[in-house]
This record gives structure tokens, C-alpha cells and sequence, in this order.
């Protein structure tokens, strides 16, 4: 198995502010990496990097051998930290805005989906609930068949029940042939999903490992750890 | 005049606000209850609650084993696909692969290609695991007894004692 993406000596500056400071990071295919750190640690910086919504300052970035652009676009299905639908659009416009734009759009998955979801078509965005609205991005996201998955937060803001829905999604929709990239500050809902787990704090890795081998290695779960690791 | 029509923009706002809000926490309540319904229903009401010492994999491992010893699972019956297994566990496909790997390796279970993962036969091995299951169990409860202060023989009293008390 061979390296979806690779990072090499990244760093990101908004003026003076270092957001992301020579970070190297490689991501094998198949695997689920949970980007863990405290707000501010630069975990949505390195994720605009990597979807082309930001231009690095310094370092290199390859996703499946290319350069961030056109082609890595394609191939990376990325969930932002907000709604990304209009307000005016119904569930059935955004699934034909997501068929326009993207030709690896899976209609029958997406349907399967919005079902498992308890979702109708005919319900307008404005409508939704918080937890509705995100269940409904990440349909659309993990309607693609994408070789690389982004997803930023997406349990953030969400209640217990809706959690559990979405981490189902998630886990039925993971293919070995795909990987996933998850940042999260909630890290007990979360960690029995990731194979590898990197610890960010100021734009720079503090620790980064196998979750299995960490959690025997430190005897405590990785959500004990994040605390050791960021507490004061 | 202009007053005027600020006010009744101002009411229209509010109307579709509270509109909007009795329509999303009708959807949200029916939403709960429908969830909460099948949740049972997947589940049998039963979840597994990770620990948080242990790597997930081994207790998976062990989950599958207490359910053989206590004979839910028989020998010779299938264990769920990795898919199915991971997603009622809500853990990553990779970790129930690697229990199924592990439990292959103690001989608990075989894979047949194209067939699935299936609980061994052989009773003298489940046997076996039951006596090693107790032993561990026993072998805790003893030495936790010790850190007390309790001798065997007390430790013994003590357990006729609950015995009596069942009865």
C-alpha cells in the first residue's frame, strides 16, 4: 500500500501568525487519520491546504503523486466545518448540485444514504435542524467516489443520536481502497474510528502513531492521552 | 408610514421563525423517538462499552469470547462480517479485522474463503477457554482481596457467607 498523500516541510503564515509550521505528514491509502488538537492548532489551515482552498507558504503537498490542483480536486471529497448549501435550495437541488460539479457523484449511494438518514427530498435546506443539515453534507460527501474523504468536524454540534447515525455513515461507507482524513476535538465519540492519530498543537505534530500501538504503549485511550497531551 | 411597514416586516420575520423552529423540533422529537425505537431493535438493547485501558481489539476479542464461553455463539456458528461487526460496534473495519486475525491465531475461530469467520468446533478448546476465563477472573478478585487485607480463609467466608445469603 502506497501513499495517498504526502506532505513535506508544510508551512502556512497569515502575516506574522504561523499557523502551520514545517509539517510533514504521510497518509497511506485504506487508513482513517484522526487529526486531533485544541482549536486553533491549525488542523482546518492544513485541511484548506489540502483542498486547494489555501496556498501553503512554504513546503509540498502531493495527493495520489500530484500537486494540489485541478486533478487532486477530483479525487478528494471534502466536508467543510459549515453548511455549504444555499438556503433557498431543497435536499433534491442539492443532490443535482453535486451531480452537476462532481462526475463521480453515486446518485444510488446518495439515495441509500439519505435514507438510512430519515432524510425526504423535498425538504428545503432552510428547514433543516443543525444536526439535519449536517447529516445531509455528509450524505452528499460520502456520495462521491472519492479515493481520499476530508472531513472536518463533522460530529461537532450534533446530538448523541444524530452522533451515532453519522458515525454508522461513515463507518459503512469506508472502503479499503479509500482513505479518510477526520479532524475532531471530540475525541471519545470518535477514536474507536481512526487507524492512525496525530496530535497538532501550533501548527506543529506533537505526537503521531498508530491509535492501537498508542493506546497499549500508554495503557490509556487516545481520548486520555489528548488530555495529558493538551492539559495545563 | 415607513414605521408602519417596518412593523409588519418585523411581525413576518417573526412568524417564519417560529415557523421554522416548530417545524424543526416536531421533525427533531420525531426523529428521536423513530431512533430510539430501532436502536433497540439493532442492538437488542445491549451496547458494548469500551474500557479505556485496553486496545480496542483486544476487547473485542474478548466480548466475542465471553459470548462463546456463556454459549450465545456455538461452536461451528458464523461470526458476523467485519462490516457488520464494525458498524454495530462503531469502531474501524481495520480493528475487527485485526480481532478476527487474533482470534484466528488462538484457534478460536477459522476463516473460510468466500464463507465468512466461524467459531471453532472442537469443545475441548472452548473448554479451555472457559477454565483460563474463570482463572483470570478468580485470579483478580484474589489479589484484590489481598490489597484489602483478607486471607484466604476469610476470602472463603466471606464467599459462603454471600452463598448462604442467596439462598
Amino acid at each position: 500500500m502506497g501513499n495517498l498523500v504526502e506532505i513535506k516541510g508544510l508551512s502556512k503564515n497569515y502575516l506574522s501568525k504561523k499557523a502551520l509550521n514545517n509539517l510533514s505528514l504521510d497518509i497511506e491509502s485504506g487508513k482513517v487519520v484522526g487529526i486531533l488538537g485544541p482549536n486553533g492548532s491549525g488542523k482546518t489551515t492544513l485541511i484548506k491546504i489540502l483542498t486547494g482552498l489555501l496556498r501553503q507558504s512554504k513546503g509540498e503537498v502531493f495527493i495520489d503523486g500530484h500537486n494540489v490542483g485541478v486533478y487532486t480536486k477530483s479525487i478528494v471529497s471534502y466536508l467543510p466545518d459549515r453548511n455549504f448549501l444555499y438556503n433557498w435550495m431543497t435536499i433534491d437541488d442539492a443532490f443535482k448540485f453535486y451531480k452537476d460539479f462532481y462526475s463521480d457523484f453515486d446518485e444510488n449511494r446518495g439515495e441509500k444514504l439519505l435514507d438510512f438518514m430519515k432524510l425526504e427530498k423535498n425538504m428545503k435546506i432552510s428547514s433543516l435542524s443543525k444536526g439535519m443539515n449536517e447529516k445531509l453534507n455528509l450524505t452528499l460527501v460520502l456520495s462521491r467516489r472519492a479515493k481520499l474523504y476530508i472531513l472536518d468536524e463533522p460530529i461537532a454540534g450534533v446530538d448523541p443520536v444524530a452522533r451515532d447515525k453519522i458515525l454508522d455513515a461513515i463507518i459503512n461507507n469506508y472502503n479499503e481502497s479509500s482513505s479518510m482524513i477526520i479532524t475532531t476535538h471530540l475525541v471519545r465519540d470518535m477514536e474507536s474510528l481512526f487507524d492512525e492519530v496525530v496530535f497538532l498543537r501550533e501548527g506543529e505534530i506533537l505526537l503521531k502513531g498508530n491509535a492501537e500501538a498508542l493506546r497499549e504503549e500508554k495503557g490509556k485511550s487516545i481520548d486520555e492521552i489528548y488530555k495529558e497531551v493538551f492539559g495545563e | 408610514m415607513i414605521f408602519k411597514k417596518k412593523v409588519s416586516l418585523n411581525l413576518m420575520i417573526s412568524m417564519e421563525a417560529f415557523f421554522v423552529f416548530s417545524i424543526d423540533t416536531g421533525c427533531a422529537l420525531v426523529y428521536y423517538i423513530v431512533s430510539a425505537l430501532t436502536y433497540n431493535d439493532i442492538h437488542g438493547g445491549e451496547k458494548m462499552e469500551f474500557d479505556d485501558k485496553l486496545p480496542i481489539y483486544i476487547q473485542i476479542m474478548n466480548y466475542i469470547k465471553k459470548k462463546i464461553v456463556s454459549g450465545e455463539i456455538n461452536g461451528g456458528d458464523k461470526l458476523p462480517s467485519v462490516r457488520e461487526l464494525s458498524s454495530e460496534l462503531k469502531v474501524n473495519p481495520n480493528t475487527v479485522q485485526r480481532t478476527y486475525q487474533e482470534l484466528e491465531r488462538e484457534n478460536l475461530v477459522f476463516t473460510q474463503r468466500g464463507m465468512g469467520t466461524f467459531v471453532i468446533e472442537d469443545t475441548e478448546i472452548i473448554k479451555n477457554l472457559k477454565k483460563s476465563m474463570a482463572l483470570d477472573i478468580v485470579n483478580n478478585f484474589i489479589s484484590e482481596m489481598k490489597e484489602l487485607g483478607f486471607e484466604y480463609k476469610e476470602i472463603v467466608e466471606i464467599i459462603l457467607d454471600n452463598k448462604k445469603k442467596e439462598e
